[in-house]
């Protein structure tokens, strides 16, 4: 835990003097850490907007420490916890003398808790570039607001398509833009800390309240726009270690409209006003070194929804997603990944355009444009009910450059996109699942850029429905997630 | 009866109206309507250009004063009250005829004005270059700016059903298609006559000329209307033509009233409505309903509610205070290229020096 | 772009294996007799003609027209090309709206107005436009096509607008719509007149259904004794007001100046009994 300050380390002499000094420390504290020590006081300094109660809550526990190493390990905790409230932006401890004990001064100790608390008012302007827009974005945000952690944040965002239109047929939109706009609430659960309960029992946990409304223009792969306004609550635990947990209501009113002329009837037919109210739960768990180009690790996350708690959209959605990474050694790397989706109608409904999976496009299925497996009707893209993928990668270095972000990179897709038809027996659905899989390979250049990867790939589709649409040579990919 | 009226009432006749423009009277169909079939039934009346239309109750032009009487407003309240009045041009039509009138007029003023506000107002081109330059040069002072804009977004709010259409291969708006079909309808019922119903003028005859005369301007940048007119349908440019020569060929005689500052001169005539109209754009919507009114207050209540609780917030918990007191250079607003948040919450860590004795 | 040659050459070494596409649409209109389906907002129970003015028109002249078709209930007016109910689907599966109906119905059903003369035609066109102003301004002030007198008349909002559309959404989606289409249509209206006042709209009213009245004088349909599209459009109007207007124990001003046109009145009962009553 030590931590020596850089601007001491100006000569080899002192990096061993510190080196041993700290040693000497560290031995003594071990030594001691059975010595009977109470604690006086507990002095916190610089809240300055914070509550106090809040904080004294959370630092109670040391008080009942009965030696040193109680003390010190309480401290930490209590540090941690302060830490995990988003508020501080520096979190300190000192153990002193108390000045006005009335028993034994070697046996009392005061603990000063100095605190810094972070900027409450926080703006960020931005561009994103993501698969087939550039979006411009700007997030305010109040931290603190009621003295709790609290967080009030409001986030804009605008996409613009670029003039160059990734796929012929949409050439005639090449003003496609999209909106996004969110108004959240967000506060900190930090159960009452007690006394010696290791920290993994107690999760970071967070409630969220959530206002938005966006408006999506499909028109690069279907004929419509989709504007939403909806209301959620969030319950999240975050632990890095088992994985965290989203709990979710999400009410929603989609207005699903400007049906292009020569729109499909698939699209047509669900054009208008419809609610969703859904429960959801997320689960998801990153054990990878780099989540954009990992090395070693794995990656899980599963999702399940239910909706038709009035509204009128009924349906049972589950979606899962693996990832693993090995290391070859010299560089290489193997990174596989599966994924899968269902959706199911309830109450004799018929799945939506807007609730169905699409598939395929560089960040699942290289080889193929955006949403290009899968149910077509006329030119529109208009998903299907189940699918699955998977991915087989295998990065290599690329000379001069191995200590970049920057990977040489062969791979194979492989997965399908099909319609469930509850007329026909489940062997019927799960026969359609695996009869007609897309598969493309090629290689190609991947690079990180910070939370992005870029990828230039030169792909072979090598079987594909007669239906989807295949993009057989160099395809660009930019995005978070891919397969 | 009827004729003491007039010989009474002749010389005050009034009628506000918009401006001249195009070499017409007034660049508003509705107000040269009313100006045309004063002209027809022969009445003495004088003109008074208004620069805006709050100096009507309505908010609405033209309006006809007659005396001390209340002022008449729209075309077809000023045709009522011409024909109670003794001027009445409508008198030897039979009832069948009557009806013919109506609907022909219901056409004009609802359907060909589509297409006149259309070209003027939703062809870019146009805007540009034509009728805001023109109508601005044609009101005075402010006036100018604000009411263009006004027009064009009522013209905007009123043509949105109006698609595009291919016809005879090309892309063009519905409201070119249909404006043909209207225009045959007139021409059918103008046939060969001098007027529409016969040798004497009627009320459509003023109508049609109003509107009428204002689609057949040749010096648009683009007119659509003009060449679909003149090419396809010349006896009715024939009609325009001639009509515009008889009834306004000499110039018409001006208000007394109207002083060469107008601004005063609207303050002095009726200094409540003066205001009302500057301070109010939306002077034509006044007349809604109790519900209207009720929930219109109610969101703005809400709005000044929510901005006052944001406002008083703020300051409550001195989020002011810190923002300005803050001098530390660690840059509250950062400016990022990622898309990412910063998620603060998750991975603050907690430096923790220990100090032992 | 050139494709590097040893790509090109892998390329040309792999084929691409195509299996039957997933999915098949389904043929609209459906198999076999491809009849043209006129999508139209609901009727009420055990009614034929819509609740919507503009969908019983369609109704009227597609039945005059003897154009073999299909009626089907739809209440989202954002599936039709033009944000507005009703639209057909030809047989050919096109979707049509507004005047390409009337061409489509004048292509395969033959012109019901082949036969009037010039001014016949002029008249035929007049009359529409006075007819489609007038009554349908008065029509959505007093009663709506969609939701809107129930800002303006409680009694026919409580018996007619509620029951028949805020069945059509979830709660509190029917609140929801129900207000942005009241604030749309008052927007709309506004656009077209200056100043919404009850009389004046009922006045042009009034004097449309006089001259009405006077055109059709005692003839069979307002050209003679076959039917045009002036007599779709006037039937929507008159039908709708004095079928679903009729309440007991409250007069609607609208469906009184109907009344006291006897002709009309007798008009609209015969168009209904012989195209629709079955």
């Amino acid at each position: 835990m030590e931590q020596i300050p850089p601007s001491a380390a100006s000569g080899t002499d002192a990096i061993f003097e510190i080196q041993r000094e700290s040693r000497r420390l560290k031995d003594l504290v071990t030594n001691s850490q059975e010595r009977a020590l109470h604690v006086n006081s507990i002095r916190i300094e610089g809240v300055e907007h914070t509550r106090r109660s809040v904080v004294e809550a959370l630092v109670k526990p040391i008080l009942e420490s009965q030696n040193l190493g109680d003390i010190v390990a309480e401290s930490r905790e209590a540090c941690q916890r302060l830490g995990r409230l988003g508020v501080f932006r520096d979190v300190g401890v000192t153990l002193d003398t108390p000045t006005d004990s009335f028993g034994a001064s070697g046996e009392l100790v005061d603990v000063v808790l100095t605190v810094k608390e972070g900027p409450r008012f926080y703006a960020r302007t931005g561009a994103d570039f993501s698969n087939y827009d550039t979006t411009t974005n700007v997030t305010t945000k109040i931290s603190n607001a009621l003295g709790a952690g609290e967080c009030l944040e409001a986030n804009a965002s605008y996409a613009v398509q670029p003039s160059v239109a990734l796929n012929e047929s949409a050439a005639a939109f090449t003003s496609e833009t999209g909106s996004y706009f969110q108004v959240l609430c967000s506060k900190p659960l930090i159960p009452t800390p007690t006394f010696k309960r290791p920290n993994r029992a107690d999760p970071d946990a967070r409630i969220e309240f959530a206002a938005y409304s966006t408006n999506r223009n499909m028109l690069l792969h279907m004929s419509h726009e989709e504007q939403a306004k909806g209301l959620a609550a969030r319950y999240k635990t975050a632990d890095p270690y088992y994985g965290s947990h989203e709990f979710a209501y999400d009410v929603a009113w989609r207005h699903l409209h400007n049906v292009a002329q020569d729109g499909s009837w698939s699209v047509r037919q669900d054009a208008g006003h419809t609610l969703k109210s859904a429960i959801s739960h997320i689960y998801s768990r990153d054990h990878r070194n780099d989540p954009m180009l990992p090395t070693a690790g794995s990656y899980v996350r599963t999702r399940e929804e239910l909706s038709g708690l009035g509204g009128d959209v009924k349906f049972v959605k589950g979606e899962a997603e693996g990832q693993w990474a090995f290391s070859l050694g010299n560089g290489f790397t193997l990174a596989t990944s599966i994924r899968g989706g269902l959706v199911l109608p309830l109450l004799g409904q018929r799945t939506r355009v807007n609730d169905r999976f699409l598939f395929g496009g560089p960040n699942s299925i290289r080889g193929f444009r955006q949403s290009g497996i899968g149910p077509m009707d006329k030119k529109d893209a208009i998903g299907g009910d189940a699918y699955w993928g998977a991915g087989l990668s295998l990065f290599t270095p690329l000379p001069y450059l191995v200590d970049k972000p920057m990977k040489g990179h062969f791979f194979v897709n492989s997965g399908t996109l099909v319609p469930i038809n509850t007329g026909d027996t489940v062997q019927q659905n799960a026969q359609r699942l695996i009869a007609s899989p897309s598969v493309s390979a090629g290689l190609g250049l991947a690079v990180r850029f910070s939370i992005l990867r870029l990828e230039m790939n030169y792909c072979l589709p090598l079987a594909a429905g007669m239906t989807d649409r295949i993009k057989p040579g160099f395809q660009f990919g930019i995005g978070i997630s891919y397969m | 009866m009827a004729a003491d009226d007039r010989v009474k009432g002749g010389a005050a006749l009034e009628l506000f109206m918009w401006g001249p423009a195009y070499n017409l009277p007034s660049f508003d169909p509705f107000c040269l309507s009313a100006a045309a079939y004063l002209q027809l039934a022969e009445v003495t009346w004088v003109v008074n250009e208004c620069n805006n239309a709050g100096v009507s109750p309505r908010g609405e032009l033209p309006m006809l004063r007659d005396s001390l009487l209340e002022p008449v407003v729209t075309t077809s309240k000023i045709i009522a009250h011409l024909k109670k009045k003794g001027y009445d041009l409508d008198q030897h039509l039979s009832a069948t005829e009557a009806a013919e009138c109506l609907a022909f007029t219901g056409l004009v003023e609802d359907k060909l004005h589509d297409a006149l506000l259309f070209s003027w107002w939703l062809e870019a081109k146009n805007v540009m270059k034509s009728t805001r330059p023109t109508i601005s040069k044609s009101l005075r002072g402010w006036a100018g700016f604000r009411v263009p804009s006004q027009l064009q977004k009522k013209a905007e709010a009123r043509l949105k059903r109006y698609r595009t259409v291919t016809y005879k291969g090309k892309e063009t708006n519905e409201i070119y298609v249909l404006v043909r079909e209207w225009y045959k309808a007139l021409a059918n019922k103008l046939g060969e006559q001098p007027y529409f119903f016969g040798s004497r003028p009627s009320s459509l005859d003023a109508v049609v000329f109003g509107h009428l005369a204002l689609h057949c301007i040749p010096s648009l940048a683009e007119p659509t209307l003009f060449s679909i007119l003149t090419f396809e349908f010349p006896t009715l440019y024939a009609y325009c033509e001639r009509m515009r020569e008889d009834l306004f060929g000499a110039p018409l005689r001006a208000s007394a009233n109207h002083g060469a500052s107008w601004i005063l001169g609207d303050i002095v005539r009726s200094p409540m409505v003066y205001m009302r109209t500057v301070f109010s754009p939306a002077a034509g919507k006044k007349e809604k309903s109790v519900e209207e009114r009720r929930a219109e207050v109610g969101t703005w209540m809400s709005v000044v509610g929510a901005v006052g609780f944001f406002v008083g917030y703020i300051f409550y918990s001195g989020i002011v205070r810190i923002e300005i007191g803050d001098g530390d250079g660690d840059g509250n607003v950062d400016v990022d290229v990622d898309g990412e948040e910063g998620g603060g919450w998750q991975d603050a860590d907690a430096h923790n020096d220990h100090n032992t004795e | 772009m050139g494709i590097p040659n040893p790509l090109k050459k892998l390329q040309d070494a792999l084929p691409l294996v195509r299996y039957p596409a997933v999915y098949t649409p389904p043929i609209w209109p459906a198999e076999p007799a491809n009849i043209p389906i006129l999508f139209i907002f609901p009727p009420s129970k055990q009614a034929i003609t819509s609740l919507d003015a503009e969908c019983v028109k369609y109704q009227a002249f597609l039945a005059f027209s003897n154009y073999e078709h299909v009626t089907r209930e739809c209440h989202e007016p954002e599936m039709s090309p033009s944000g507005q109910l009703p639209f057909l689907m030809a047989a050919d599966g096109r979707i049509l709206t507004g005047r390409q109906i009337i061409e489509e119905v004048k292509d395969k059903a033959g012109d019901l107005e082949s036969r009037l003369t010039d001014a016949e035609r002029s008249n035929l066109t007049a009359f529409t436009q006075l007819a489609e102003t007038k009554l349908d301004f008065a029509l959505n002030y007093t009663f709506p096509p969609q939701l809107f007198t129930m800002w303006y008349d409680s009694r026919i909002r409580d018996r007619i607008t509620f029951p028949m559309y805020e069945s059509l959404y979830p709660w509190p989606l029917n609140k929801i719509l129900s207000r942005s289409l009241r604030s749309e249509k008052t927007e709309w209206m506004l656009s077209r007149r200056a100043v919404l006042k009850k009389d004046e709209i009922l006045d042009d009213a009034k004097r449309t259904l006089a001259a009405l009245s006077t055109l059709l004088g005692s003839q069979l349909f307002f050209f003679g004794s076959k039917a045009s599209f002036l007599d779709a459009v006037v039937f929507s109007y008159l039908h709708i007001i004095l079928s679903l207007l009729a309440l007991p124990s409250h007069e609607v001003p609208l469906r009184e100046a109907v009344m006291k046109h006897d002709n009309l009145v007798q008009y609209a009962r015969r168009v209904f009994n012989t195209f629709f009553a079955a």
